[in-house]
This record gives structure tokens, C-alpha cells and sequence, in this order.
């Protein structure tokens, strides 16, 4: 397990690193417990151009007791010392401090130890009776700089792995939508013709009792379609494959048309419905795609606002754009739970009437390239929302 | 390697190992003396005492900075002695061990001519 201490170093070490170039000055732990050469290192490494910051431990209990101690961008290891002998002289210091390169110092007739403290993690080996100096120098900063591109390597592979993890959760989330769509659209059909079925066969032999009963089951299975639809939609715009059938369309004909259908609604809500759309504004739209968004924000509207309110729907030309907006004198929202509103996943408001709808909304229009946005001056403020879309003219032109 | 004289030290190298070393050179050569001193006597004693490992582990110290220094033919004679060591070749070792002896006091005298007189050992 790497220490807190181990991991705290390895951050100082990258923090002295600037690009990709290594700052001289670097901390070297020197393991050697004959005194001659470690006399030998230091005067090279603290001398010449390129000075180290040298520090020394003659055997392998007090090289431990440093590396955890002090942030050492590199550690020069003789493998046999009083305590510890070869290969597990390597191990013991990478149990200490799993990040802190290693060099190791061997004998010159020893290649093949070298040779496999490089497989079990050493950067370098450097055979002490051939050491140079300089070359040892160069061994150092190579293998700071290599630890160093290993280190942004395993960051970067990390975040790779993550983000295919999210993905395949996205994917999965995906499939469990379109499975549970499917899966609900297949009894609700029958259950619709089944009410309706009640209404036609029993009309005029149902106590009063009765009747609003199966009026209510009628208006529970026709929102739990609503609900299947969007679920279907949601899928389908999550997965990116919604199919849009564009075409030039007159944005206050639908906005008409939606003002026209929630009308008796907004009377039986006791509700203010103004329209106020600007000259014919042509869009490049699905037909269907669009009606339902105002459906949707008329829907939102008339169950989010109080009897006595009002709701505008607004529609005119700003430039090159198309704007459509739908205010309500409703419940409103805090402004923490704005940007939630429209995220799929985090709307999940079963009661105001606001929700998946929204998010719905706003995946439709910037599927068309347009923007939308959902404003609320508080609590109890009332709801503005608003979308843009792209213009191909006019009808004039 | 340019060795001349009867003090076995390839000038050359020792030069260099100086250039390296600068201002703490004199420092590692009374090292050297005090210390590689101590290697002989821990490689004497060792044979008196029959120990080959440490009469090997003593010659294994001593061996990389008598070659660094300058002093091929220590080297060389600290090779032979780990070698023998790890073969338990006893004879060899008592023979390599003298060689070693002789070795480094034919160095020392004239590496210690090289020492300023404060850092004479």
C-alpha cells in the first residue's frame, strides 16, 4: 500500500518538474554504507554544473526511515548493504516508497542483477566500478524524466479506464431505457382500448361513483403513456439516435395551433392564455418534434401555475434566429434547483409538474441545433422558458 | 592506461577522477586511505579467522573505487580475492589477500604524496 507520505512525495517530485523539462537541484537519496563511496557520490552529485542535493543512508533500516520522511525526486541504491542484500534491497525501498525512482548501484561484473532490478521496477542500473560522473548525471535526470512520463502514462491510462467505465454505464442506463420503454408500451394499449371499452359498454348503466372512477383510470392510463412516450424519447435522444424529419415550418402556426388545444385546460384551471407571436417566422423543424416541446412547456405551465394565474406563449424573430417563449406566474424554482431541472437524471420532480418533461424539451430542440433555457426568479416567481431556433426565412421571402 | 613505477597507479585515470572531484577530492583520497586501510585489515583479519565471506565482502568494497582511483592493480588483486572467496579456493584467498597488501601500500604511499598536508591520514 503506498503511504501518504510516499504520495504526497510523488506530488512535490512532479511539482518541481516544469513541462517537460527536469529542474536541476533534485533530491538524491544516496544508499551506500562504504564510506569511500559515498564520499565519491557526493562530491560528483553536489559538484559541477548540475548540483544535487545529496543525502546519505548507510543501510537499508535508515534509507526506509528517509524516503518517507523527505520528498526525494530519486534514489541511488547499492543492492548489498549490512541489512539487506540484492534484489531485496530493491524491494524493501519500494515498499517504503513505491513512486521514488530508483537507480541502482551494482558490481561490475554484474550485469544480469542489474539487469532484472530494471524488470522489477529500478529505472536504472550503473555499475559502480565503471561509474562516470557525468553518465551518472544523465542515468539521474532519465530516470527522474521517465518516472515522470510513467507517472502522466498511468494518469492518463487511469482516465482512460474511468471514462470507458462511465460509458458503458451510459450505455447500459441506455439500454435499460429502451428496454423498460418497450416493456411498458406493451400493456398499456390494452389497457387503454380496455377503458375505453368499460366507457362505450357500460354508458349510461354506472352509479356517478362509477363513472368518475373510470374517468380517472382513463386519465392515469393516458398520462402513464405520456410518460412511456417521453421515456421512449429520452432513450432515443440519449442514444443519439432520434430521427428528426426537418422541414420548413411556420413556428406561430404550431404556437397557435398548442395555445388553440390547451385553451379549454387553461379554463378549467381558471388560467390567463395570451399569445403574442410575431409575423411568420419559417424554421427548419420536425413538425411533431416541436408541437410536442410546446406541449410539453404548456403542460409544465398549467400544472405549475395556481388558479388565477397566467401563462404568455410568446414567438418572434430575433436576427437569424427564431424565439419561442412560455412564462408562467407559477410555483417557480429555487435557484439551486434551476440547472437540475433540465438534466435527466437529476429533475425527478414527480409532483410540480416540471421533470423529465424539461429535460425532454431541451434534448429536442438542441438535437435541432437550438438552444433552450429554463429561468425562475425564485420560489413562488413564476417560470420563464425559452428556446431558439435556427431560421430559413420567412414566409414573405 | 598509462601505469609506470612501482606504485601501480594509472596516472591517467587518477587525473581525471581529481578533474571530476574538484574541491572534495582530497576529502575522498584521505578516505580512500583510511577506509581502504580498514578494507586490508578486515580481509587479514578475516582469513586469520577463516571467514571467506568476509574476507570477500571486505575485497567486494574495496574493489570499483581501487579501480576509480586509479590503482588497476588493487583492483585487479580485490577481484581475485572475491573470486577465490566465492569458490572457497582458501590458498587463493591467503595469496590474493597478500597481493591486495601489497597493492595498496605500493598506492597509498604515492597517493598520499597527492594529499595537502591537512589531509594527510
Amino acid at each position: 500500500m503506498r503511504s501518504a507520505l510516499a504520495v504526497g512525495s510523488a506530488a512535490r517530485r512532479r511539482d518541481r518538474m516544469v513541462g517537460a523539462t527536469v529542474q536541476t537541484g533534485l533530491r538524491v537519496l544516496v544508499v551506500e554504507d562504504d564510506p569511500i563511496f559515498q564520499s565519491l557520490l557526493r562530491g560528483w552529485l553536489e559538484g559541477g554544473q548540475r548540483r544535487y542535493d545529496v543525502t546519505v543512508a548507510a543501510s537499508m533500516e535508515e534509507a526506509r526511515r528517509q524516503v518517507v520522511g523527505a520528498p526525494f525526486d530519486l534514489v541511488l541504491l547499492d543492492l548489498n548493504l549490512p541489512d539487506s542484500d540484492g534484489l531485496d534491497t530493491l524491494h524493501g525501498l519500494q515498499d517504503a516508497a513505491k513512486d521514488v525512482p530508483v537507480v541502482v548501484l551494482t558490481s561490475h561484473d554484474d550485469e544480469e542483477t542489474g539487469v532484472a532490478a530494471v524488470r522489477q521496477g529500478a529505472q536504472d542500473f550503473v555499475q559502480k566500478a565503471a561509474v562516470d560522473p557525468d553518465a551518472l548525471k544523465r542515468n539521474i535526470l532519465y530516470a527522474v524524466e521517465r518516472r515522470r512520463l510513467e507517472d502522466l502514462h498511468q494518469r492518463a491510462l487511469r482516465h482512460e479506464i474511468e471514462a470507458r467505465r462511465l460509458r458503458e454505464i451510459d450505455q447500459a442506463k441506455n439500454r435499460f431505457y429502451q428496454a423498460a420503454a418497450r416493456g411498458l408500451q406493451g400493456p398499456i394499449q390494452p389497457l387503454r382500448f380496455g377503458v375505453q371499452l368499460l366507457q362505450m359498454e357500460l354508458q349510461g348503466r354506472l352509479t356517478p361513483g362509477q363513472s368518475d372512477t373510470l374517468q380517472s383510470l382513463q386519465g392515469h392510463v393516458e398520462h402513464l403513456e405520456r410518460l412511456v412516450a417521453d421515456l421512449v424519447d429520452i432513450a432515443a435522444l440519449q442514444a443519439g439516435s432520434m430521427e428528426l424529419e426537418r422541414r420548413a415550418l411556420d413556428l406561430r402556426r404550431l404556437a397557435v395551433e398548442a395555445v388553440d388545444r390547451w385553451r379549454p385546460q387553461a379554463e378549467t384551471n381558471r388560467l390567463r392564455l395570451v399569445l403574442d407571436a410575431a409575423p411568420d417566422t419559417l424554421v427548419d423543424a420536425d413538425p411533431r418534434r416541436i408541437r410536442q416541446v410546446l406541449d410539453h412547456l404548456l403542460d409544465n405551465a398549467m400544472r405549475s401555475t395556481p388558479a388565477g394565474g397566467r401563462i404568455d406563449v410568446l414567438v418572434r424573430q430575433e436576427g437569424d434566429r427564431a424565439v419561442a417563449v412560455v412564462a408562467d406566474t407559477g410555483v417557480g424554482a429555487r435557484e439551486e434547483d434551476i440547472q437540475r431541472l433540465t438534466e435527466v437524471f437529476l429533475a425527478g420532480d414527480a409532483e410540480g409538474g416540471r421533470g423529465v418533461g424539461l429535460a425532454l424539451c431541451k434534448g429536442i430542440v438542441e438535437r435541432h441545433g437550438g438552444t433552450f433555457g429554463f429561468q425562475s426568479r425564485g420560489e413562488g416567481l413564476g417560470a420563464t422558458v425559452r428556446f431558439v431556433l435556427p431560421i430559413v426565412g420567412t414566409l414573405t421571402d | 592506461m598509462a601505469v609506470s613505477g612501482g606504485h601501480g597507479i594509472d596516472e591517467d585515470a587518477f587525473g581525471r577522477l581529481q578533474a571530476t572531484l574538484g574541491a572534495s577530492f582530497p576529502e575522498f583520497l584521505a578516505l580512500f586511505l583510511t577506509e581502504g586501510a580498514r578494507h586490508v585489515e578486515r580481509m587479514e583479519r578475516a582469513v586469520h579467522a577463516d571467514d571467506l565471506a568476509a574476507a570477500g565482502s571486505a575485497a567486494h568494497a574495496l574493489r570499483p573505487t581501487s579501480g576509480l582511483v586509479g590503482a588497476p592493480g588493487l583492483q585487479e588483486a580485490c577481484g581475485r580475492v572475491e573470486a577465490a572467496c566465492r569458490t572457497a579456493a582458501a590458498a587463493e584467498v591467503v595469496a590474493g589477500v597478500e597481493d591486495v597488501r601489497s597493492a595498496f601500500e605500493a598506492a597509498s604511499g604515492w597517493l598520499r604524496m597527492r594529499l595537502p598536508e591537512e589531509e594527510t591520514p
